[in-house]
């Protein structure tokens, strides 16, 4: 096994508002391996962006508060080193690409001022050097005549291309992991597929791992191979994008995926939506937080908060019932007759076993 | 071949026709912006071609899809076929009437009859007004005793899932989600029969989206409404729609049945668009060839010459250049708009 290049570890950051404060995002922990790009889907008001922000330390503090937990990059905590240290990793070995490109760049500098600026906060180089970069990186994204488009201002751009000036900034320093928070979702279908392929060949170039914010789940089927659910501040929900898309053992997760009109199938009578609304985070319900709007709610939901439950290999969720023979999505039972579940459970508890001794034979 | 067909010729074949009755016809509508230079004289150096020759019909208590990117005349042939705006040239024709030329009177009592639902649920409610003031006002622009619009204001909440008590509240109140259903109980409150729906759940979660769609589908139902559905989302106009329009640079490329588009597109845009959308399955995912269009869309003030799509296509020859192709029927209720339409099945079925 690989170390991990980011380790999240029960991440809790809150806010300070008229009403209290609000635990925005609420003990998430995850990791990231090199190269893969991990998925982070969840509704406005989830706690995607804000998990995205508290790792680089963005967060603005306050009203914002890292409470507790540990976010280790390559072993180091990103929480005990200084701001200046901070710094070195911000930009170079961690970039992020934001959702509005409009916003993320200055409109008075070129886009190759703004991209050697980034590459001069890092490296040594003289001003000849990070502009030759800077047109390197700018052919990398796709932008067609890079020597003449790169002392163009951001006004003179389109979105989808600011869009890849993003990018080329992001990875003008060769990082290790990109964090791209809703990178298309500003922008129209046919650019958002120029974009998504952008970002993936960027990533393989630099060999770059990529954390990918979306609320897309097409985004993520496509482009993902680990997927987190996040729902009102918790990961719900983990595990490969098979698992999540295929296997889901959590409600709200198999909710989402069937509430959704399909492109690519013909009409299967009317949609099935999640019943009521994101809970305010003000005053998150007690037990599950999914529990008000679950269909399959207890008593026990009422008053327990579940734990995410260990499914074998990575998956996880977050439910009471996940043992439960036929507990999963309602699309999943016509295709899979429910006798086969229990052994299907057992088949992951001896995959899972067999990993542990495997890594334990071999420390 | 020629594009100006004569009227009353095109009168049994507009795209968009089926069996059915047509309750509103568009015919070559057209809405040119002009562009003007200088702060006093402002002459006009140019046009923005918002949206070009544009022509279809819409079935009674069907909905028609209308699809496109952003900046392709979705929006701008809303505001023309409401009379928001006023058109270049062209005609629209509702339940039988030609209504650009009615006078203001007449216009009114028109609006009656075709209301429309905005995007931003936050932006279309008055701050200031409660919702009963919200919904009421259209019954009482149009006349209606206050007494009985007030009263038509709870069965009006009911009908689109809110209860009376939040007839006293404020918009700020409400989730976005519900916001959308005080926009969608105003738009029905002078039991219209056209509803335009200008991108209606892109502004909701995911998980909330669905719960519009499904009240406007029981909405139709229960009221016989018909619907011009316009997003940029293909997922839900394919859930929603009966027929689909698809728009690119202000002019329609192709108009069908909803599972024909979707199944077998002719026009290269349409493919192009249904490639690029990413379908929430991984297997899927995996295997499907996406069609990258390169480039941007042209600006809208200088459209590229005859076909509008050639500087884009993958498939131009030297006459996509020259001569414009008309939307035609390329097969029975199989509107397009290309020289060397596709025959084989779409990006969806491979």
């Amino acid at each position: 096994m690989t170390a991990p290049l980011l380790a999240v570890r029960d991440l809790r950051t809150t806010f300070a508002t008229h009403s209290g404060r609000v635990g925005a995002v609420d003990g998430v922990s995850f990791e990231v391996m090199p190269g893969e790009i991990f998925g982070i889907v969840g509704e406005s008001g989830s706690g995607k962006s804000v998990t995205a922000l508290s790792i680089l330390g963005l967060v603005p503090q306050p009203p914002a508060k890292i409470e507790s937990g540990e976010i280790l990059w390559k072993g180091t905590d990103l929480r005990k080193i200084s701001e200046e240290e901070l710094r070195h990793i911000r930009g170079s070995d961690i970039s992020m690409v934001f959702q509005d490109p409009m916003t993320s760049l200055n409109p008075v500098y070129t886009i190759g001022e703004q991209i050697s600026d980034v590459v001069r906060a890092h490296k040594h180089v003289s001003r000849a050097e990070a502009h030759a970069r800077a047109i390197s990186m700018l052919d990398v994204v796709g932008i067609p005549n890079p020597r003449q488009r790169v002392d163009d201002y951001p006004h003179q751009f389109s979105g989808g291309m600011r869009q890849r000036a993003l990018i080329a900034m992001a990875i003008a320093n060769d990082p290790d992991l990109i964090i791209a928070d809703e990178p298309t979702t500003a922008l129209d279908v046919t650019i958002q597929a120029q974009v998504l392929d952008v970002l993936k060949r960027a990533a393989e170039t630099t060999n770059s791992a990529v954390i990918l914010i979306t609320h897309d789940l097409g985004v993520v089927a496509g482009l993902a191979s680990r997927v987190a659910v996040m729902y009102a501040g918790q990961i719900v929900e983990q595990g490969t994008v098979d698992d999540i898309f295929y296997r889901s053992r959590m409600p709200y997760a198999w909710g989402l995926m069937e509430s959704i009109a399909r492109l690519d199938q013909r009409r299967q009578g009317r949609l099935r939506p999640i019943d009521g609304q994101p809970p305010s985070m003000v005053n998150p319900p007690a037990g599950c937080r999914f529990h008000p709007r679950c269909p399959y709610s207890e008593d026990k939901c009422v008053q327990e908060q579940p734990a995410l439950v260990e499914l074998g290999g990575d998956h996880r969720a977050r439910c009471h019932f996940v043992y439960r023979p036929g507990w999963f999505s309602p699309a999943e039972r016509l295709v899979e007759p429910s006798s086969s579940w229990n052994e299907r459970i057992l088949a992951r508890e001896e995959e899972a076993e067999r990993v542990e001794t495997a890594s334990r034979g071999e420390p | 071949m020629s594009i100006a067909a004569a009227p009353e010729q095109a009168a049994d074949d507009l795209p968009g026709d089926g069996p059915g009755e047509r309750l509103l016809v568009v015919r070559n509508l057209t809405k040119h912006f002009p562009i003007t230079k200088g702060a006093l004289l402002r002459r006009r150096v140019g046009d923005i071609h918002a949206v070009d020759d544009l022509s279809f019909t819409v079935q009674r208590g069907e909905t028609f899809g209308l699809v496109g990117e952003s900046g392709c005349g979705k929006s701008t042939t809303a505001r023309l076929i409401l009379k928001l705006l006023t058109a270049t040239s062209g005609e629209v024709e509702f339940d039988g009437r030609s209504i650009f030329p009615l006078g203001a009177s007449e216009t009114r009592r028109l609006r009656a009859e075709m209301q429309v639902v905005f995007q931003d649920p936050f932006a279309s409610l008055n701050p200031r007004h409660t919702v009963r003031h919200i919904v009421a006002e259209p019954m009482i622009v149009q006349g209606k005793p206050r007494k009985e619009a007030r009263a038509r204001v709870e069965e009006l909440l009911l009908l689109c899932g809110l209860s009376r008590e939040h007839a006293s509240r404020y918009p700020h109140e409400f989730s976005g989600g519900q916001r959308q259903r005080i926009g969608v109980a105003r738009a029905l409150a002078l039991s219209p029969k056209l509803v335009i729906l200008d991108e209606p759940v892109s502004a909701l979660d995911v998980s909330i989206q669905a719960q519009i769609v499904n009240l406007l589908e029981d909405l139709q139902a229960q009221l016989g409404l018909t619907y011009v559905f316009i997003a940029h989302d293909l997922s839900v106009v394919r859930h929603i729609s009966d027929k689909v329009g698809v728009m690119y640079l202000g002019e329609l490329v192709e108009v069908t049945d909803r599972d024909r588009l979707y199944e077998q597109p002719k026009h290269p845009y349409t493919v192009a668009l249904l490639s690029a959308v990413p379908v929430p399955d991984p297997h899927k995912e995996r295997l499907r060839q996406r069609i990258i269009l390169t480039g941007d869309v042209p600006s809208p003030a200088d459209p590229p010459p005859a076909c509008r799509f050639h500087t884009r296509c993958w498939k131009a020859q030297d006459v996509c250049r020259t001569i414009k192709p008309p939307l035609e029927q390329k097969t029975p209720g199989h509107w397009a708009a290309c020289h060397f339409p596709e025959t084989t099945a779409g990006p969806l079925n491979s």
